[in-house]
């Protein structure tokens, strides 16, 4: 999953990244709303986190501007405005959650979650393909009761592939929700990933569950 | 009824003046009528007794002629055992040598006697009495009187309900007004009372409490979106703070991950603890008289350590300094506070300035004021963030969010005024900015 925070305050920036970045996030920060509109616009997000007050363009105006322009990514909307009349606001404005600072960092979390698994219109938090069980806010991933350690990366693929099961996933599509802005690397890593993972969730199984769509992407 | 209600007063003193008023008339006339009945009375008797014997004919009319010695001489009725009557009045005799008035019973009847000794060389030789019955008059006045009271106590019952009426008119409106300001609470600040447009007193009272309720809702506002602030300031390092150690906590991690934490989190609570300390300072400023700490201290020298400050400060953007300062001025304050207002007006300068620019710090004196001058070449202020630059928790449209706490200038203004200074601002956008403070000076 890849994820865009637009907050002015560096350093709780930095803590939110460093959660994001954990739970096998690709993280892209911004601090004002100008750069967070270009790169919301611009990239391919599966969820905006958003400040109220932010320098050049305020977030109100940020959030308008998205929906305007027809993006249906997420946006949580994280800030210290806390009374009724700005909740309404914001969520009239477009956004799909609204949080208060100071924020319990679990509870933020669980609703990240929640947003991304409804955007893909997962009814359960947890995933799972012909026994192959992940879940993505414990990081845990099992075959028949079996677990699979997996690298962070490994797992935003799978996790990936899962949420868009029996769909051809593109390598720009992996790339884009699995790396962050600064991935510069070659796509080919895409292909070594993936190499690994079906080994890992295939080993001693018939069904190695990992298709290859040949110039296309994969499928699971 | 309450009696300390003014309403109760006013019917009391009301009905009071009034009752006084009419028994005042009412007596007067009673008397004035009792003087005239008997003057005519009386004047009748004169005229009798010097002619005895042409009136000795009028009905009910006595005349009784004493000697000396009291005895009856001559009498035109006839006297039965009324000896001690007449002993009554020959003492009268004894003692006036004029006549004398004097309303005497004769058995049942009232009559009033003109008693008239007649004195040769001081010794009394007789004693003319002459009598009129006066029953029909006496009757007369005191059928007079009953009357007079009668309409008194039938004039009461009026007069009490005008004097009801009367405060009603008058206590109305005001209690109309303490029953709407009785609705008035923290919740409807903006709520404001009728203008009765009587064009009286009630009608200035009311405009006056309304202006009062302006004034009331205006700084509740003001105190309830500075509390907003306060809050929304803390917000941000505290979910900073809590952010960090939730994250820190969720899974174990090495020591110098744990170390960085801790760091992390100083940071914060060093910016909270900033925080607070503005929020005392302007606490102090807000309590007017807080003069414990004044004493005389010499500005110049104050001035100057903070111009040496500024030199290090400016020393990083390679900002010149320019000091101009007269030596030994002295002020009477709370030298504390001052250097803390003129530190964040001298810092503001140093880092709205850009890079090789330059600030200057002037300290004058007059005969009655210190005048420091800080100026500098930085970007300046627009005239929209001029208006509200000594505002708590303003922060200029173009400067970072992260920059400062927004109290610095609202702090610096309220301890120049707190020390009946003044502070003037002016500036031009890419130009600079001149601040001036004026302090009266101690001699």
């Amino acid at each position: 999953m890849r994820v865009l925070i637009i907050e002015d305050e560096v350093r709780l920036n930095n803590i939110i990244k460093k959660g994001f970045v954990e739970d096998g996030f690709a993280v892209d920060q911004a601090y004002d709303g100008e750069e967070g509109q270009y790169l919301a616009e611009n990239e391919q997000y599966d969820l905006v986190v958003l400040d109220l007050m932010l320098p050049k363009i305020d977030g109100i105006t940020v959030c308008k501007n998205l929906r305007k322009k027809k993006s249906k990514t997420p946006i949580i909307i994280l800030t210290a405005k806390s009374t009724v009349e700005d909740k309404i606001i914001g969520l009239d404005s477009g956004a799909d959650d609204y949080i208060t600072k100071p924020f319990s960092f679990v509870e933020f979390r669980s609703r990240v979650h929640a947003l991304i698994r409804r955007s893909h219109q997962d009814p359960s938090p947890i995933l799972e393909v012909d026994g192959l069980v992940l879940n993505p806010l414990s990081h845990v991933v099992t075959r028949d009761k079996n677990q699979i350690k997996l690298t962070p990366k490994e797992f935003a693929i799978l996790e990936l592939l899962m949420r868009n099961k029996e769909e051809v996933t593109t390598r720009t599509k992996i790339i884009e929700h699995v790396w962050d802005y600064n991935f510069e690397g070659m796509s080919n890593i895409v292909d070594v990933l993936i190499v690994t993972l079906r080994k890992k969730i295939g080993n001693g199984y018939k069904n190695k569950l990992i298709k290859t769509i040949h110039g296309v992407g994969y499928t699971i | 009824m309450n009696t300390k209600s003014i309403r109760f007063r006013i019917i009391i003193l009301f009905s009071s003046i009034l009752i006084i008023a009419i028994s005042v008339i009412f007596a007067s006339f009673y008397i004035f009528t009792d003087k005239i009945i008997y003057q005519e009375v009386d004047k009748n008797l004169s005229l009798h007794t010097d002619n005895l014997d042409q009136f000795n004919n009028v009905s009910g009319m006595v005349s009784i002629l004493l000697d000396k010695n009291g005895n009856v001489l001559k009498s035109s009725i006839d006297l039965n055992s009324s000896s001690i009557l007449f002993n009554n009045l020959f003492k009268i005799a004894q003692k006036n040598k004029a006549s004398t008035f004097i309303n005497q019973s004769m058995g049942n009847t009232p009559m009033r006697f003109l008693v008239k000794p007649t004195w040769v060389d001081n010794n009394l030789t007789e004693v003319l009495l002459v009598a009129h019955p006066i029953e029909a008059i006496q009757k007369t006045l005191n059928s007079l009187l009953s009357t007079l009271f009668v309409i008194f106590v039938i004039f009461i019952a009026p007069v009490i309900l005008g004097a009801f009426l009367f405060t009603q008119k008058i206590i109305n409106p005001i209690s109309s007004i303490i029953k709407n300001m009785d609705d008035i609470t923290t919740e409807n600040l903006d709520k404001r009372l009728e203008n009765p447009k009587s064009g009286d007193e009630i009608e200035k009272l009311s405009l006056t409490f309304n202006n009062l309720l302006d004034r009331l809702h205006q700084s509740f506002l003001r105190e309830r979106r500075f509390i907003e602030d306060i809050a929304h300031e803390l917000k941000t390092p505290i979910a900073t703070l809590k952010g960090g150690i939730e994250l820190t906590l969720s899974k174990d991690r090495s020591k110098t991950e744990y170390k960085r934490t801790l760091k992390e989190t100083l940071i914060d609570t060093d910016r909270i603890s900033k925080l607070v300390s503005n929020l005392l300072d302007l606490a102090w400023v807000g309590m007017s008289r807080n003069t414990h700490n004044n004493k005389q201290f010499n500005l110049s020298e104050l001035v100057n350590d903070l111009a040496q400050i500024a030199l290090k400060l400016g020393l990083q953007k390679n900002i010149e300094v320019n000091i101009d300062i007269k030596p030994n001025i002295k002020i009477y304050g709370d030298e504390g506070k001052i250097t803390r207002a003129l530190l964040n007006i001298i810092d503001n300068a140093i880092k709205y300035t850009k890079n090789s620019g330059l600030v200057s710090i002037l300290l004058e004196k007059t005969s009655t004021e210190a005048i420091i001058n800080i100026k500098d070449n930085g970007m300046g202020i627009s005239k929209v963030d001029l208006e509200h630059i000594f505002e708590r928790f303003y922060r200029g449209s173009k400067t970072a969010k992260t920059v400062g706490s927004g109290l610095g200038l609202a702090i610096g203004y309220g301890i120049i005024k707190a020390h009946n200074g003044s502070i003037k601002i002016s500036s031009k956008v890419g130009i600079g900015t001149l601040v001036e403070i004026d302090l009266p000076i101690s001699f």
